[in-house]
């Protein structure tokens, strides 16, 4: 794992970040987030074609429960990218993200909705 | 980086102010002296000598001679250096540094692992805590240690500095007439009610009046050659005394006059006695038969 050496250490004081996360935890993270509340998970249901079992299906539907996946398209930077609209109320999963916000990420990334939707690019 | 710190860490402390304050004690009085110069400013003076029934004013020129006399003291000066705050500083920069030092030396005990219930917009885990403890030790110790050495530095310089110095001061001044010169010229005798007298010539530097004239001059000040002549107040009192006495004494003495007024108009005659006492003073002055005529008045009047 690399260090990020570059904020050490005065941004520790407030902010510090540990290394990159894997492609597959920043994947269950996005699946954590869509499905973790209901407010978010009816929002999308009807979107991803979603079952009773969100996370699992969606896990198996992306196969990032595999701790070796690897984004390849959409990429880890683009996912990263439409992901910033889940992190409004926080990095935490503790603090899941609003149903509109949980829309705006499927309608603004069609490409991740898709991904997430299982279809091929 | 260490060249910054150090640069950070001189201006932090070499910037703490000091409050100073300063108060003078005078000490003792190490010497006197005296110095002389006059100030060639030549005026025209007048005594006045008496022999009745002349009164004679001799003229003379002198210059201003100003006599100052100087003492040289020794005075310190004291600087109170100090800062109310130093002690506070030391004390709460020391509690920082403490806790910073603690932070970095227990990091180790803190978990390396990253904070993976949290992952950043970036795609970074959280730190872990022990890069967190890192960073707060470190932040504490940046803040807390010039603090300390400021406060340090602060209480070091306290203290009292005294400064020893001479310094002289004018204890007085007094100015003279000195040089005098006899100088001759024209007397004019100004400032009365009446018409003003004829000038008059000095003759080697003086002029003489005689008690009649006097009575008839009508003048308040002197001039030579149109520049105001200066009387000391002994001359002017003598010269006052003559012209009143010049009044008092062309009268003849008359015993029941005195007698009279010494019924009618006590307190003015006691007033005459008392000029005519002071006409005794005046050499040569026939002043005392109406002294003793006047007593006789009032002695008669009080039996």
């Amino acid at each position: 794992m690399r260090r990020p050496l570059h904020c050490w250490p005065l941004v520790c004081l407030i902010a510090c970040s540990g290394p990159d996360a894997p492609d597959a935890a920043v994947c269950r993270d996005v699946v954590v987030r869509l499905c973790q509340s209901a407010a978010a998970y009816s929002c999308v249901a009807v979107q991803l074609d979603l079952g009773l079992s969100c996370e699992a299906t969606l896990l198996q539907r992306t196969g990032c429960e595999d701790d070796a996946f690897a984004f390849t398209a959409p990429t880890r930077e683009r996912v990263l990218e439409c992901r910033e609209v889940l992190l409004s109320r926080g990095m935490s999963t503790d603090h899941p993200p609003a149903c509109a916000d949980a829309t705006r990420f499927l309608t603004g990334c069609p490409d991740v909705a898709g991904f997430f939707r299982g279809s091929q690019p | 980086m260490k060249r910054l710190w150090a640069a950070v860490l001189m201006m932090a402390v070499g910037c703490a102010p000091l409050d100073v304050e300063r108060r003078t004690e005078r000490g003792p009085l190490l010497r006197t002296w005296s110095q002389e110069k006059a100030l060639n400013e030549r005026i025209p003076f007048a005594t006045t000598q008496v022999q009745w029934p002349r009164l004679t004013l001799a003229f003379s020129s002198s210059d201003i001679c100003r006599t100052e006399q100087h003492g040289e003291y020794a005075e310190d000066i004291i600087s109170m250096h100090g800062n109310t705050g130093a002690a506070a500083e030391v004390s709460s920069g020391g509690v920082l540094a403490v806790l910073g030092g603690t932070l970095l030396v227990g990091r180790s005990l803190f978990s390396d692992t990253p904070n993976r219930s949290a992952i950043d917009e970036q795609g970074r885990y959280g730190a872990s805590s022990r890069d967190v403890a890192t960073g707060w030790g470190l932040g504490l110790l940046i803040v807390g240690v010039p603090a300390v050495v400021a406060g340090i530095v602060q209480v070091s310089r306290s203290g009292e500095t005294r400064e020893t110095r001479k310094r002289a001061e004018l204890l007085s001044l007094r100015e003279v007439p000195c040089e005098p010169k006899r100088v001759d010229g024209v007397v004019e005798l100004a400032g009365g009610p009446g018409p003003q007298p004829p000038p008059r010539l000095t003759l080697n530097g003086a002029l003489v009046l005689t008690a009649d004239e006097i009575q008839r001059l009508s003048f308040s000040g002197l001039a030579l050659d149109g520049t105001p002549v200066t009387l000391e107040e002994e001359d002017l009192d003598r010269l006052e005394t003559f012209r009143t006495c010049a009044t008092l004494l062309a009268t003849p003495v008359d015993p029941q006059a005195l007698a009279g007024e010494a019924r009618s108009r006590p307190d003015r005659l006691r007033m005459k006695r008392e000029l005519a006492r002071g006409c005794t003073t005046l050499p040569g002055a026939p002043a005392q038969p109406l002294l003793e005529a006047i007593e006789g008045a009032l002695g008669s009047t009080a039996l």
